[in-house]
């Protein structure tokens, strides 16, 4: 397969706070156009102020951002960046509250030259895409958290950016809305190839994604393709103490017992494989 | 977005109109009663069509001037001077006034002209006077009633309306009767002078040559007059500070109300400057506010100051003396106060809105 193209690069990105708090470290992050990636962690790891970069929303202390070949420093226009360039997903939906739900969408296109029917339009057709064309008219009090957050979704879609940055989108939602506003960023990514960057701290969430990018104390410390989700639950059952005395010792040993050979090796094949 | 972020602070919105109006009102009354006075005073002076008026120089209040009133007949002698007429104004209780405006001119004048019959007979007799319509309006008295003015009965001849109300709200006497009921037999107050047709270009030459042939006399273009009288210098001044207070407070009520919707808003604007909002756009969102509260602040504050002269007008001491006019000056004035105030109360806010970096506003709590 072909390598797609790179839409986003860091090199040795690093973030330094007041009182030499060092939110991140050296960070080289690459993510191809089109990808799903999840950024993941324990809170305090840096995943936030690594969207914050990419957002250009906070400035870097060290290191470089390419977005689409273009080093972000170097980039006169960041409110042109922030409204063409990435979309934002907030984990409080930031709805404006005297806004009606098209209203808020059509509020990154206020920046654009877009005549007002135009942007009606498409605001229009971006509620649809994220299944809330019978709340064009609602005010964001009058939906539910999984309802605001997927307006929220549609307005970072507003001026079809090739990047979306979604920070903790789930976190403020029951399960079920949860699941339904991960469904929509995946189907995002693919059906509109639209590049979603999550961040998040919930391995559920994390396990919906391409890839997920594990950060510690501002370091990635892992960054690995997720497969098939069995697998990472194989795969995770297989790290832990547990698994591993029963994967590796006791269950081959009672193939052998029972003179179940072939199954042993293709236990041990699976088994190496993930 | 800006009718509806205002429209969510209903109260606090309110209150500000209303502070912005209170001020634009004070101004508003203020003006229209200063231009009124000012302008009736122009209209009184230059009856007739007289372009000079003469009164004693140095004077505070032309109620103080005295002229001879043989100088009338020197500057008629002037070749450029079609006529001249002297005046005697006594301000005296009467018919249950503290005030009413006796104007003493001379009957057979081309001055006395301005005052329009529209009721009863001209002046016939010493004992008689003619009052103006609001006069005989608010006393309900008419031709044939008599007052008492002085210590002496006036019969009452005939009822005139000339539009200006300081006379419409007075009477008006032969200018000798006025002389000998207030013991001034020989003297005016000021001498109004009507300059030929083709000497009209030389009105200030021709001010000079009067100022000249009578000693201690001023003689000004009857249009500035009003300009030149210490009392309406004084009510311009006093006027302009109470405004300059009206607006002062006003304007730093635009400012805290304007400061507070920043603050609460914190978060709101980091929101819009994330998702691409230049600072610009920002700063003209806060600002447009602050502009349409001073503007609907200022509308209210035209309609309360206009509310508070004709108040005025109904007051005994003047009445109907103030024109309840609204000249597009005033309203000119009152707006732009309006809005000026709104720039300088929302220009601070709406830099504090812009200056924030946006996760700077998205941390805020």
């Amino acid at each position: 397969m072909m390598e797609r193209e790179v839409l986003v690069q860091t090199k040795g990105l690093s973030k330094v706070y007041a009182g030499d708090l060092h939110a991140l470290d050296g960070i080289d992050l690459t993510i191809r156009r089109g990808e799903l990636p999840a950024v993941t962690g324990p809170s305090g790891s840096g995943k936030s102020t690594l969207l914050n970069l990419l957002a250009a929303l906070d400035h870097p202390t060290a290191g470089e951002i390419w977005v689409a070949g273009e080093p972000l420093s170097e980039t006169r226009d960041l409110d042109r960046f922030r409204s063409r360039t990435v979309g934002l997903v907030f984990q409080l939906h930031n709805l404006i509250p005297t806004l009606t739900a098209r209203e808020n969408v059509e509020v990154p296109m206020r920046e654009t030259t877009l005549h007002a029917q135009a942007r009606r339009e498409r605001a229009d057709r971006l509620l649809a895409l994220v299944g809330l064309s019978n709340r064009i008219h609602s005010l964001p009090a009058q939906l539910s958290g999984g309802e605001r957050q997927r307006v929220a979704i549609a307005r970072a879609l507003a001026n079809e950016p090739p990047l979306v940055l979604a920070d903790e989108p789930t976190g403020n939602l029951d399960t079920a809305s949860g699941a339904e506003v991960l469904s929509i960023l995946r189907s995002l990514n693919r059906e509109h190839g639209v590049t979603v960057l999550i961040v998040t701290h919930d391995p559920t969430v994390a396990r919906g994604t391409d890839r997920v990018v594990t950060l510690q104390d501002g370091r990635i410390v892992r960054d690995e393709p997720v497969g098939d989700p069995c697998l990472v639950d194989l795969r995770e059952l297989k790290r832990s103490g547990v698994g591993q005395e029963l994967l590796q010792g006791r269950l081959p040993e009672t193939f052998r017992t029972l003179g179940l050979e072939s199954e042993a090796l293709a236990l041990q094949k699976i088994l190496t494989s993930v | 977005m800006i009718i509806r972020n205002l429209w969510r602070r209903k109260v606090r919105s309110g209150l500000t109109v209303a502070g912005i109006a209170v001020g634009i009102g004070v101004v508003v009354t203020l003006i229209v009663v200063s231009e009124g006075m000012s302008g009736q005073l122009t209209a009184m002076i230059s009856a007739g069509g007289a372009e000079i008026t003469v009164l004693q120089s140095g004077i505070a209040d032309m109620q103080f001037s005295v002229l001879d009133a043989g100088g009338a007949e020197t500057i008629e002698a002037m070749p450029e001077v079609l006529w001249a007429s002297g005046t005697l104004i006594e301000i005296v209780p009467a018919l249950d006034r503290p005030y009413f405006v006796l104007l003493g001119v001379d009957p057979q004048s081309p001055a006395f002209e301005h005052f329009r019959l529209v009721a009863g007979l001209p002046l016939a007799a010493e004992n008689e006077i003619l009052l103006g319509r609001i006069s005989a309006e608010f006393s309900h008295a008419g031709p044939g009633d008599t007052l008492e003015v002085q210590g002496h009965t006036l019969r009452v001849a005939g009822i005139y309306e000339t539009g200006v109300g300081y006379e419409d709200a007075g009477g008006v006497m032969a200018l000798e009767a006025v002389q000998r009921l207030f013991r001034k037999e020989g003297r005016v107050n000021l001498i109004r002078v009507k300059i030929r047709p083709g000497s009209q270009d030389q009105i200030d030459q021709i001010a000079q040559a009067i100022e000249g042939r009578l000693p201690g006399s001023a003689a000004f273009r009857s249009a500035d007059f009003s300009r030149n009288i210490p009392d309406i210098q004084t009510l311009d001044t006093l006027a302009g500070a109470v405004s300059l207070i009206g607006v002062i407070a006003g304007g730093l009520g635009t400012m805290n109300t304007m400061l507070m919707s920043v603050f609460e808003r914190t978060r709101e604007i980091g929101t819009l400057r994330a998702l691409g909002w230049r600072r610009r756009r920002v700063m003209g969102m806060v600002l447009g506010e602050s502009l349409v509260l001073s503007l609907i602040g200022g509308l209210a504050g035209i309609a309360l100051g206009m509310g508070l002269v004709a108040l005025i007008r109904v007051s005994p001491a003047l009445p109907g003396m103030i024109p309840l006019h609204l000249a597009p000056q005033t309203i000119a004035v009152a707006l732009g106060v309006a809005l000026a105030l709104g720039a300088v109360g929302g220009i601070y806010p709406a830099w504090r809105a812009a200056r924030l970096t946006p996760v700077e506003a998205l941390r805020y709590e």
